[in-house]
């Protein structure tokens, strides 16, 4: 009897994942400091927090549209898209305000478009947003002819990506606002609610007299905006824009969802495991960096890994009546 | 008997088919108990049953794409367990759903051939001779409107069901079931549909009929077997019994149940909802109601004649709703379920697992979908405000969970159904629409909802209640639509609300010439 209660207990925390990517990232940590013990250091710390920084924050948008079900396949070239967009307006002169208000209208407007793919034309996302993806692309190719753009990047910009606030990295700081006003929103708010509602069951949310379209709208536009903001970050830690800045986070930020555990068909899940798999991914790629371990192998550990926890989540999400 | 039917095997008369003791149950419902069935060579016999007499799960067992829990089936004196849809067609059983199976992108010949398709000498399919074929075939049987090249989907429905008989004929079948495999047949296909199948018939071939038009039935058939409850009530040649005798033995025995008094209905003052003209698509066609506060308007009828179609389309589930809807004698636009829950409309709908409830969410968050919006400010929910409002629902329902976190996929039917009701009770909702709620819940919690439906009429609300059930609508209703195609074919009232007015009226046989009256009085008001 209690060991079957608590057997049950254990099986709905880890259902979610949170605490064995938890587990996995402190394993992670160990092994990282066991091989080389200046992994530890300060310097190393900040460093990895700031790559982690840029795929937190498009992992954040990743949630929560994964949350309803769907996916997210047009932030590559949202994010190059936006960030060209705002360092050419800037050099031209055009001020920081509407530099950065325009890049941000982008994803908003990415966000929506998507949106209207799957709440209105009822079509699902993996394939309405990589034609986003591909359109983006286009369009950036034509706004810049195809040649690298000259990057002018405004100085808060600068200091948002790499600059310090009381012996702090900013961008992390940034990373962690962002990651309680999520954590927040889908615990407490409404629109976290029908988020996962969404993900279950979005009949049943239709029906009971729930604007459903709106949720979709809602995550597709955070989405979008969550590109353009790690795209902005990652124009003032690299100093300049690039065509295919974006191609790296695309993969990643998703692997990070699922290796926190949220469900990859929607409905259950949430950021305090993406967290988690966020450092996870960052923490394997140092490590296997470390190790010397080349692009290939750390393709293959990497793969495994997801393999790996899927399997696990899905044994442990099936019903047991 | 049996001596003298043994000798000679292929004489009319032997059963082709004979089923015994076949038991069937899904979840503790028993949807065949003990039921036989048997079908002569050579005759085309009807199937009848009111709703839930298990006419359905007969056809699905037959056809092997369900297994009886117990029962053996004879086959041309051969016994078989058909392990699937397959299994049963290599046995000569053919059979034509309610819903149709054809390939809507395929043409005609390919969906008649598909599976068997004549190949020529490189193993190619034979697109030249196949078409040909069917040409021929459908020239021969009258239908040389339908052209073998065409694509299924441009297809009119009752062409799609002749195809689909096609289709089952091609394999020559033993043995050919038509599950409503004629509903949207016009009276001079049904005829040409029956010079064929007497002409199979005479080769020998058995055709199982299964139609709600009992008129067309007892004109073409040999003989009708009569379902209730899951077993076999009696088996007629189509001569020998009336109307009146069969519609008898498909009701039976009558189950007494008590029911909570009616409210009083005043009718001085103007009706909660009127609807006029409402249609959608060819599901629905111009149907006009009224419902007064205080009352209970049932829908009767056969299942897929309209009534679900209705319930959605008033609570805005439907694009392309023709037709007004007024309530409280002001105009709504129930253009989206949020729109109809805005003007003070509510749905319990037909399936509570998967449109009334998110099943792996907790209680608390189904009972608080609806309301969510006044828990809390700026979007964010109050957990305390939640929580004692959840209370309060639960306790109100007396609803039986051990605890608002436990998700609700864990709770009993009759208390999940009591959370899809909980949600719509402080909507500020005036009319309640329920789907069949007791569907599948045990006798107690029915009588629960027989009081709580009963309670908000007293509240002044109005109740729209569809049930499959013909004694809830006896028990709880002021009035009684019954549709048909649909339509609203009749409207009972009081003491015209009885279980042989509705079961004539959704046959559409020659009855209930009284409650014509009834319906003039309503046209009056």
């Amino acid at each position: 009897m209690t060991t079957a209660t608590l057997k049950s207990r254990f099986g709905a925390f880890t259902r979610h994942g949170v605490a064995v990517s938890y587990a996995l990232l402190v394993v992670l940590i160990v092994v990282a400091v066991i091989l080389n013990p200046a992994f530890a250091s300060w310097a190393n710390v900040k460093a990895q927090l700031q790559i982690a920084t840029f795929i937190g924050i498009i992992a954040i948008g990743q949630t929560l549209v994964i949350l309803t079900g769907q996916i997210d396949l047009s932030v590559p070239w949202n994010l190059t898209f936006s960030s060209i967009l705002m360092a050419t307006l800037y050099g031209e002169g055009y001020g920081f305000a509407v530099a950065v208000g325009a890049a941000l209208l982008v994803g908003i407007g990415v966000g929506l478009v998507n949106a209207i793919g799957v709440a209105v034309f009822r079509l699902h996302s993996l394939v309405w947003t990589l034609g986003m993806n591909a359109l983006l692309e286009g369009a950036t190719m034509v706004y810049t002819n195809g040649q690298p753009p000259d990057s002018t990047i405004p100085g808060f910009v600068r200091f948002l990506a790499v600059g310090n606030l009381g012996g702090l990295p900013v961008a992390p700081l940034v990373w962690a606002v962002l990651a309680a006003v999520t954590i927040l929103v889908l615990a407490r708010s409404r629109f976290g609610r029908f988020l996962y509602a969404t993900g279950n069951n979005e009949p049943a949310l239709f029906l009971s007299g729930v604007a459903t379209r709106r949720v979709h709208v809602g995550a597709f536009v955070a989405s979008g905006v969550c590109a353009v903001l790690a795209g902005i970050l990652l124009t003032g830690y690299a100093s300049q824009t690039y065509l295919g800045m974006g191609n790296d986070y695309l993969l990643v930020p998703i692997a990070a969802v699922i290796i926190g555990g949220t469900n990859i068909m929607g409905g259950a899940g949430g950021y305090v495991g993406t967290i988690a798999g966020t450092l996870i991914v960052v923490l394997l790629q140092s490590i296997l960096s470390i190790a010397q371990i080349g692009q290939a192998g750390k393709n293959i550990t990497f793969g495994l890994i997801i393999i790996a926890l899927v399997l696990l989540y899905a044994r442990e999400a099936r019903p047991t009546d | 008997m049996r001596p003298g039917t043994d000798k000679a095997p292929l004489e009319e008369g032997r059963p082709l088919l004979d089923a015994r003791g076949i038991s069937k149950s899904f979840g503790g419902v028993h949807a065949l108990e003990a039921a036989d069935f048997s079908c002569r060579a050579g005759e085309i016999h009807a199937l009848l049953g009111a709703n839930g007499a298990g006419k359905s799960t007969l056809v699905k067992v037959l056809s092997g794409v369900q297994r009886p829990d117990a029962g053996t089936i004879t086959l041309a004196g051969e016994t078989v367990q058909f392990s699937g849809p397959a299994e049963a067609a290599h046995h000569g059983v053919a059979t034509v759903f309610q819903e149709l199976s054809l390939f809507p992108h395929l043409t005609v010949a390919e969906n008649i051939y598909v599976g068997h398709e004549p190949t020529g000498p490189l193993g190619q399919i034979d697109q030249r001779r196949m078409r040909s074929d069917v040409r021929a075939l459908f020239d021969s049987l009258g239908v040389g409107h339908i052209a073998p090249g065409a694509h299924v989907s441009d297809l009119s429905l009752a062409d799609r069901q002749l195809v689909e008989i096609f289709k089952a004929l091609s394999k020559e079948p033993k043995l050919l079931i038509l599950d409503e495999g004629t509903s949207a047949l016009g009276r001079k296909e049904v005829q040409r549909l029956f010079d064929l199948l007497r002409k199979l018939k005479a080769a020998g071939t058995s055709v199982i009929f299964i139609s709600h038009r009992m008129s067309e039935i007892r004109e073409f058939v040999d003989r009708m077997t009569i379902f209730r409850n899951g077993r076999h009530v009696a088996t007629v040649a189509a001569r020998e019994a009336s109307d009146a005798e069969i519609v008898e033995m498909m009701l039976g025995q009558r189950v007494e149940r008590s029911f909570p008094e009616r409210t009083e209905v005043s009718r001085d003052e103007p009706p909660l909802l009127e609807l006029s003209g409402f249609s959608v698509g060819s599901d629905l066609a111009d149907v006009s109601l009224s419902l007064r506060r205080g009352e209970v308007l049932g829908l009767a009828g056969l299942e897929g004649q309209g009534q679900g179609t209705l319930l959605l389309a008033l609570f805005g589930a439907y694009r392309g709703v023709a037709g007004e809807a007024l309530i409280d004698g002001r105009p709504v636009r129930l253009s989206s379920p949020k729109a109809a829950m805005e003007s003070g409309i509510a749905l319990i709908p037909e399936d509570r697992k998967t449109e009334g409830l998110v099943l792996p969410m907790s209680v608390r968050e189904n009972i608080t979908f609806s309301v969510l919006s006044r828990l809390g400010r700026f979007g964010f929910v109050s957990a305390a405000r939640e929580r004692a409002f959840v209370g309060r629902m639960m306790e109100r329902l007396s609803v039986k969970a051990a605890s608002m976190e436990l998700p609700a996929r864990s709770l009993s039917g009759g208390n999940q159904q009591k959370l899809v009701l909980a949600k719509w009770l402080e909507t500020g909702a005036d009319v309640f629409l329920f789907y069949d709620p007791t569907r599948g819940i045990d006798v107690g919690t029915k009588q629960a909802f027989y009081e709580l439906i009963v309670g908000l009429t007293r509240e002044g609300k109005g109740v729209i209640l569809y049930s499959t059930e013909t004694s809830e609508l006896i028990g709880l209703c002021h009035r009684v639509a019954v549709m048909d195609g649909g339509r609203v074919a009749l409207t009972l009232e009081g003491g015209n609300i009885t279980e042989e007015e509705i079961l004539a009226a959704s046959l559409g046989v020659g009855r209930g010439r009284n409650a014509a009256g009834a319906d003039m009085a309503e046209a009056a008001q």
